[in-house]
């Protein structure tokens, strides 16, 4: 005999208030978009017919295929795609509160929500606020979309929103001349599918294996699976034995696979995201903007990301010269030998420094005098493209999100890379 | 010759800024029969309500109790996706409890023998002493 304890007496039943969002930041949310839509160019290979024609004129073989880029790009993190399988229907397209599902899809019932132990478990190990309803939070563990419930879907897109926003604001604010493929990558490092899931399963939720005949089995309340991850439909829960080694892709599966390095977004990676998304949605319906950003500032920007490790330079001297030059500066480029010992030994070490006059950029130890001067101009360059603005009390500067936003803080001469 | 980006995931700092609690999940195993599970049994039914103690005072836990024959164990889950059963057999209530709060408290990482002084994903504050910024007469000459 199965008994299970529920604990949460404390917490009432408070109907969920929807704010309706913030003009100002649907706004910003707007100009970054734009932004990122003008960088697109840089990150896509727009170079594929060229590519194409150059390859039937050398070879002669016939024209490979080239790869397909269906993968979804950094750079459309904010363009939301209209879910259509549920027929939605709207009078306007920018009337967003007109958007309805002509499928008819229920609410979990909070009385129901309020009896899950996992659901008690998690929106405590979370510190979520009172006002988020364990009904949302069941919401935001659904994926099936045709079982009837509420699905995270919307959910999600709101969360992923909201976490595009805020890191690429710290981002932005925090490391103004980061190179845009650097910028897109921490980007993905903060909130790409594999981290969301890493943070999912760090926070303890389960997956939904059982199918309905061994629940019935093992007769098991209702509201259990309720505090579950459900995304596997009642075929593949009923398919355990699945052989070692041998996974046959979905179609969703399909559409992540990248061609050149045959990896691919599994649907149980994507479902623990997605839930990750929607919890963070979720709090933005409940408890509003300020609530959000305190929860992704905390959950997901405290996480380190290496940022110095992250660039790959392929000629570093040019691109330091380069530098210099948009910088304007009068002196050359020098890179000078500082100290060295046992030149003639197996073991020499030299370091060489990256002088432009009598200022010092980067100066890097090696083995040798192209070692030394290498990643004496590759410490340059990084400390160069991981300036971080302070304010004029030395303390961290305000983000466009703050109150009595000013922009402060001295960026240098030459333009912010962004 | 544009810089490329090297794709990284970034690195948990559990406690920094915020912490969620590692064990999310403890399963209560006990027999109702058996004499090896008497301490668990008193620990249950203990007047001072010791279970519904637990409960309310970690809220980020899931208690789970099943009553099955064999000798008592408890299951604690972990975030890492360790499961680690604790026998706990003829053991007195006070030693129940200790081991329900023990386990509950760790990470799910086996514990290891660190013999360094510091165990740390960010660099020295401080740098690594280098011979080559002392000042040319006062270094040392092989």
């Amino acid at each position: 005999m199965i008994s299970y304890i529920n604990y949460f007496v404390s917490y009432t039943n408070t109907p969920g208030s929807c704010r309706t969002p913030n003009l100002r930041k649907v706004f910003q949310i707007q100009t970054l978009q734009k932004l990122e839509i003008r960088s697109f160019p840089f990150t896509t290979p727009n170079i594929a017919p060229v590519m194409l024609r150059l390859l039937l004129r050398n070879s002669r073989l016939a024209p490979r295929r080239l790869p397909a880029t269906t993968r979804i790009t950094v750079a459309s993190y904010n363009t939301a795609q209209l879910d259509t399988s549920l027929g939605p229907k709207y009078d306007s397209i920018t009337d967003y509160g007109s958007y309805r599902n002509s499928v008819f899809t229920h609410r979990l019932p909070e009385s129901t929500a309020l009896q899950s132990p996992q659901l008690a478990a998690l929106h405590s190990r979370l510190r979520l606020p009172q006002e988020y309803t364990f009904s949302t939070l069941s919401q935001a563990l659904n994926m099936d979309k045709f079982g009837g419930l509420a699905n995270n879907f919307g959910l999600s897109t709101l969360g992923k929103t909201f976490l595009s926003y805020y890191i690429s604001e710290h981002l932005l604010l925090k490391y103004p001349r980061l190179p845009m493929p650097v910028h897109n990558a921490a980007v993905d490092a903060y909130m790409g599918v594999e981290v969301l899931a890493e943070i999912g399963r760090s926070w303890g939720i389960e997956v939904d294996r059982s199918s309905k005949l061994d629940k019935a089995l093992a007769k098991e309340p209702e509201f259990l699976q309720y505090g579950r991850l459900r995304y596997l439909s009642e075929r593949s829960k009923e398919l355990k034995a699945e052989e070692t080694g041998v996974h046959e892709l979905s179609a969703e599966e399909l559409q992540t696979m990248n061609n050149s390095t045959h990896q691919f977004v599994h649907r149980e990676t994507e479902a623990f995201a997605s839930s990750v998304r929607a919890i963070i949605g979720g709090i933005y319906t409940h408890c509003g903007e300020e609530a959000t950003k305190t929860f992704i500032h905390s959950h997901i920007l405290s996480r380190k990301v290496p940022l110095q490790e992250m660039f790959q330079f392929s000629r570093p001297t040019m691109e330091l010269a380069r530098v210099c030059e948009k910088l304007g500066l009068e002196d050359p480029l020098e890179i000078r030998l500082i100290a060295e010992t046992g030149r003639l030994s197996s073991h020499a070490i030299f370091m060489a420094g990256a002088f432009v006059g009598k200022e010092k950029l980067g100066e890097g130890v090696g083995s040798s005098l192209g070692e030394a001067k290498t990643r004496a101009v590759v410490n340059a360059l990084i400390s160069y493209y991981m300036y971080s603005p302070i304010s004029a009390e030395g303390t961290e500067i305000k983000l466009p999100s703050e109150e009595k936003y000013q922009f402060e803080g001295i960026v240098g001469t030459g333009d912010v890379a962004i | 010759m544009p810089v490329k980006a090297i794709p990284k995931v970034s690195i948990p700092r559990n406690g920094v800024s915020s912490f969620v609690r590692p064990c999310y999940k403890v399963s209560l195993q006990y027999c109702n029969w058996g004499g090896s599970s008497q301490g668990v049994r008193d620990f249950l039914t203990h007047p001072n309500k010791l279970v519904d103690r637990f409960a309310q005072n970690n809220k980020d836990v899931m208690f789970e109790i099943l009553s099955k024959g064999g000798h008592p164990t408890f299951t604690f889950h972990y975030a890492n996706g360790q499961k680690q059963a604790v026998d706990v057999r003829n053991l007195k209530v006070g030693d129940v409890a200790r081991k329900l709060q023990e386990y509950m408290h760790r990470s799910g990482n086996e514990p290891f023998k660190f013999n360094h002084k510091v165990l740390s994903n960010n660099e020295s504050v401080r740098g690594i002493w280098s011979p080559f910024h002392v000042a040319k007469n006062d270094r040392h000459r092989i």
